[in-house]
């Protein structure tokens, strides 16, 4: 009998590219490919993910480029309550997502993402699918964190290990701890109601076991990846190519990158050797703040010898772009989850170097298929690239060390089997929101 | 004899049989209300019935009337008259034609329509044609007696138009003094800065006297109306220094001691309209004058705003709160309680019909939290014995309030009432309306910045209620934010150097953990930010007192008047709640109501918190007042600790938990 799935995310990759997105997008089109399963996708579309909003008179969905199981959900002329992570006119719960749902009829709801749509989503799920299983993804600590889920401190970028109240207002001054207290009860008691939360990373899970996540409720479970052939490997004398691939913004630490270069190209490798490269891969640097624009702008000014801005890229080219790379280095000053870059760099079979903390250092292990370097730290990271770069033999080693990534044909038949355990099995939270209602 | 416009006057002999009488001059003064003057045989002192005579039907009206003065004068010399005031219980003028009846103890006549048409005119030609050449004591009689006939009861718009004309016959009849001017170099001054129109018969007026010359003997308020009252004697007086630096060039530094005057005084009889109030003085040297108060004051927020702001000018003894400002604050209260209702219920889901609790939550100056105890409260399978009431105390926010419950429901399917209030009625009043409609046995005051902490709070604050004997009012543990005490009962303490006790919380801002806040037992008062008490034990000693302004200690005082009723108030620490403690009012006022507060609080208790709060340990011995301690035997309140715990907890209770 087949099973209806339905995906909820905040973003379409075709609008802008992005790691969670981008997961959802892929996971449904290879669920769809079961011939048991029926999936569809259902993104936000318009501002400010996108720049037009809805185009169709008395309806808030629209397909994606005319794939009959891919929307946009747009929320045009409703206001969005960005520190509750809510639509504060709740018509849009209870009339147009509602609409969708008593048409689309999902026996499972996999939500990847609630920004910009708002955790009554999962309420509304419960209201009119009172036997529909819902799945919940967390691709960073947003629930926990109002830095965009960071968990980095705003004075001065230091890594957050626990959000109280008071903390969450030292780092947002004009926003009271009252507010974060109605913050997390208000999210908590919509989690209620979610019957599996999946984490893709075993220390973003025990994050979020510690703020309140029953550790039953809540399973490991990594993204799926796509193996195409892995790009074959040149031999070469010196392993000196570093490739960064990700988003341009401050908390993926790129900053952190150009500056352990510059210190490198001040005092390069080993006389007579080659220089060190770095090719940076990167979107999304026009929506990044003023400052951090200038800053990254005069740091590639000052390193424009070893330093090349490759600029955008699409996900099917990595394989190519990774054939001119050695290392692929991921700097990032938060503390990840499980980073697509990472499982795309072992895909390639390419070490990893990468900050000490958090989703990285789990995915990575120092001296066995990667090298860590201390968060944040350009100095660190330059001696860290002057080692990798330098030690014979050490990448051929590391190599070795890298193990085999998840397949996102393993994780289908995997969630397959999930979904249909669920949706077949009564679950406690349906059947305390029966008593209620 | 100059021609005259007044028609000429029988003059007949006092004969019982004879006497007949004549309307001299009529004239409406509202649509219920009409003046006569008429002439009549000398026997008849005072005419006692009235009927208002139409083709189809008569109507009764009421009588008051007086020998005209002139006839005292004139000693009888000139015949008899009087005037006349004739009221009906409803509009009777209609413009169509009527007839009089008029009867005294010696006997009854009529008027036929065709005279009263020929006499009647509008009011001033009436005025001038019978008053205006009488002497001054004579006019002012007048006055009178038409101001203190004006009635109280009717409908609003006719009484506005009665006391209209009744001004108009004040200035036409009143002798008028010489116009205060303020001039520094006169050292006689009078000015009236505020008057305040605390209800239709009690009024409060704010100025100063300067009277360095000859101190002033009389001092008389007259309303638009004509009611005279002498305040000399009742006001309170103070210090005023910038009356003093304004008279300074001419007086020096003799002091103008307490020019400042505030006075609360009744009326009479109602006076209605805003402008038109004057204030005469006179000095023991005979110098007389008057001055015009500004218009009225009559907005309850601007009446309160400066109730409240004068409280600074009270002396030692507080006279001027204790006679003034809190008697006017409260007629405030009781018309305001008079006047609000609920403007409009909004009801969303079902109810339980018979429900053991209701919840009572007063909404002002925000809404946002609602949603938040909302989706609380939907996870709760307790909130379905409950009845649920918002009650809107901002009715500015009503359109908004009602869409968002309307939004919320819909999604969340918590059933509840919205009630709107016709005005902002404060924290007592709102929360008593919203009693008087609750259906529930037991009430729950909540306020809208409380979050439960866990499900089942409510049924096991029930069931620790139920297990009590005598229960007054029962209160949680509420806890910040940051999970430290903002709540584990209310005491009293005095410090030594001030007289009055305030309230205080155990152990505020402690850990929650605390072992000593972890004990269940009585306490003198708990907050009414979360307050289960017996509904009919509520209503029956009175419901929060609306003598307190904006909500504080009025927890307190209901909680006295518990003790008083013989039972116990009791703390809950099994059951926690948050409490925000967010700001819904703005804090400068708030500290002006606070002192108030206070002092009311302890004006209506000192002597019982005496005895209560003995009764208890004191928490912390640093502020301990030993030398107050009564004479009489320390009262053994037996204070159980541990009753009612067992009972009713589900798990036992863990006085320190390791973390």
């Amino acid at each position: 009998m087949s099973l209806r799935v339905l995906y909820i995310a905040h973003n379409h990759p075709s609008i802008r590219p992005g790691g969670a997105e981008q997961h959802a997008l892929e996971l449904h089109r290879a669920m769809s490919s079961l011939p048991e399963i029926e999936s569809v996708l259902l993104t936000k579309g318009g501002p400010p993910v996108g720049t037009s909003g809805r185009t169709h008179e008395g309806t808030f969905i629209a397909p994606v480029d005319g794939h009959p199981n891919e929307y946009f959900l747009y929320t045009d002329g409703y206001e969005f309550d960005y520190i509750n992570g809510t639509i504060t006119d709740k018509d849009f719960y209870t009339k147009h997502f509602r609409a969708f749902l008593a048409a689309i009829q999902p026996d499972v709801v996999h939500i990847q993402h609630t920004l910009h749509l708002g955790y009554e989503l999962i309420r509304e799920v419960r209201n009119t699918l009172p036997k529909a299983a819902i799945v919940y993804t967390l691709h960073e600590y947003m629930p926990i964190c109002a830095r965009d889920g960071q968990m980095v401190r705003t004075r001065n970028d230091e890594l957050c290990d626990e959000a109280t109240p008071q903390r969450c207002h030292e780092c947002f001054p004009h926003l009271s701890p009252q507010t974060f207290f109605l913050r997390k009860r208000f999210i908590q008691a919509q989690f209620e109601l979610v019957d599996l939360f999946l984490a893709p990373s075993h220390f973003l899970m025990q994050r979020f076991i510690e703020w309140g996540i029953p550790e039953k409720k809540i399973r490991f479970e990594d993204y799926g990846r796509a193996i195409a052939a892995a790009t074959p490997e040149r031999s070469r004398q010196h392993r000196t190519r570093l490739g960064y691939f990700g988003q341009l913004n401050p908390f993926k630490g790129v900053h952190v990158l150009l500056e352990a270069m510059r210190l490198l190209e001040a005092d390069p490798v080993t006389d007579g050797q080659e220089r060190v490269t770095l090719s940076i891969h990167g979107a999304n640097l026009d929506i990044q703040d003023g400052e951090f624009r200038r800053n990254l702008a005069k740091l590639l000014d000052e390193t424009t010898k070893s330093v090349t801005l490759v600029g955008k890229y699409r996900p099917a080219d990595v394989p190519a772009l990774m054939r001119d790379i050695d290392w692929v280095v991921v700097p990032s000053i938060w503390w990840e989850n499980s980073p697509l870059v990472i499982q795309e760099a072992f895909l390639n079979r390419r070490p990893v170097i990468c900050s000490n903390v958090g989703g990285m250092a789990e995915k990575v292990a120092d001296g066995v298929n990667g090298l860590h370097f201390r968060v944040g730290d350009p100095v660190s990271l330059a001696q860290t690239i002057r080692r990798a770069a330098g030690t014979t033999d050490l990448w051929d080693q590391l190599r070795r060390g890298i193990p085999a990534v998840y397949s996102l044909d393993d994780q289908v038949v995997k969630l397959g089997g999930l979904y249909r355990s669920l949706a077949s099995n009564p679950r406690a939270s349906e059947r305390a929101h029966a008593v209620l209602r | 004899m100059p021609y005259s416009a007044k028609p000429r006057k029988l003059r007949l002999a006092p004969t019982p049989e004879s006497a007949s009488l004549r309307l001299l001059g009529t004239s409406w003064l509202s649509d219920r209300s009409l003046l006569c003057v008429v002439s009549h045989g000398a026997e008849v002192a005072r005419f006692d019935t009235a009927r208002l005579l139409r083709e189809d039907f008569a109507t009764e009206l009421h009588v008051v009337s007086r020998r005209h003065p002139r006839d005292e004068r004139e000693g009888g010399a000139g015949g008899a008259s009087s005037l006349v005031h004739l009221r009906g219980d409803r509009a009777v003028r209609d413009g169509r034609a009527f007839g009089l009846n008029l009867s005294a103890g010696a006997g009854s006549w009529r008027i036929d329509a065709r005279s009263v048409a020929k006499a009647a005119t509008d009011l001033r030609s009436l005025i001038r044609n019978q008053f205006t050449n009488l002497q001054a004591a004579e006019r002012a009689e007048v006055v009178r007696f038409l101001a203190t006939s004006n009635g109280a009861s009717g409908d609003p718009a006719d009484q506005l138009r009665e006391s209209r004309s009744l001004h108009v016959v004040r200035e036409m009849l009143r002798e008028r003094l010489p116009r205060c001017e303020l001039s520094a170099s006169k050292l006689e001054g009078l000015s009236v800065e505020a008057m305040v129109a605390v209800s239709e018969s009690s009024f409060y007026v704010e100025g100063w006297i300067c009277d360095v010359e000859s101190a002033a003997v009389r001092l008389t308020a007259v309303s638009p109306e004509g009611t005279r009252v002498e305040l000399i004697s009742q006001l309170f007086r103070y210090d005023r220094p910038d009356v003093q630096a304004f008279f300074k060039p001419t007086i020096g530094d003799q002091a103008t001691a307490k020019c400042g005057f505030i006075g609360y005084f009744q009326l009479d009889a109602p006076s209605r309209l805003p402008n038109g109030w004057l204030v005469e003085m006179e000095t023991a040297a005979g110098t007389v004058m008057e001055t015009a108060a500004p218009p009225l004051i009559a907005s309850d927020d601007r009446i309160r705003a400066k109730l409240l702001g004068d409280l600074v000018h009270d002396s030692e003894d507080q006279e001027l709160r204790r006679v003034h400002i809190s008697p006017a604050l409260a007629v405030v209260q009781s018309e305001r309680a008079a006047r609000i209702m609920v403007e409009r219920v909004a009801s969303f889901g079902q109810e339980p019909p018979d429900p053991a609790v209701s919840i009572v939550v007063p909404l002002y100056g925000r809404i946002d939290l609602m949603e938040h105890q909302v989706v609380q409260f939907a996870g709760d399978p307790d909130l379905r014995r409950a009845e649920l009431i918002y009650v809107l105390d901002s009715p500015e926010l009503k359109e908004e309030l009602v869409a968002k419950a309307e939004r919320l429901f819909r999604l969340y399917g918590v059933p509840y009432r919205i009630l709107i209030l016709s005005e902002n009625a404060g924290f007592s009043l709102a929360n008593n309306i919203a009693a008087s409609c609750a259906r529930g046995q037991l009430l729950l005051l909540l306020n809208s910045d409380v979050l439960p902490k866990e499900r089942g709070w409510l049924s096991r604050m029930v069931a620790f209620y139920e297990s009590l004997e005598e229960p007054g009012a029962v209160g949680p543990m509420l806890l910040y934010e940051d999970d430290s005490l903002q709540h584990a009962g209310l005491y009293f303490e005095r410090p030594t150097e001030a007289r009055t006790w305030t309230n205080e919380h155990y152990f505020k801002g402690l850990h929650s953990e605390l072992p000593a806040a972890n004990v269940a037992r009585q306490v003198p008062a708990v907050t009414a930010a979360c307050l289960m008490v017996d509904a009919d034990l509520f209503h029956a000693v009175g419901g929060l007192s609306g003598g307190y302004v904006q909500g504080d200690y009025e927890d307190s005082d209901l909680c006295m008047r518990l003790w008083k009723a013989g039972r116990k108030n009791w703390y809950l620490p099994q059951v926690r709640l948050y409490h925000l403690e967010a700001q819904s009012y703005p804090s400068k006022a708030r500290e002006m109501n606070r002192q108030y507060n206070r002092w009311l609080f302890n004006e209506t208790w000192s002597d019982v918190i005496e005895e209560i709060n003995w009764a208890f340990a004191p928490p912390v011995s640093i502020t301990s007042d030993r030398r107050e301690r009564p004479r009489k035997a320390r009262q053994k309140v037996p204070v159980d600790h541990t009753v009612g715990v067992a009972e009713t907890a589900s798990e036992p209770v863990e006085m320190w938990r390791q973390r």
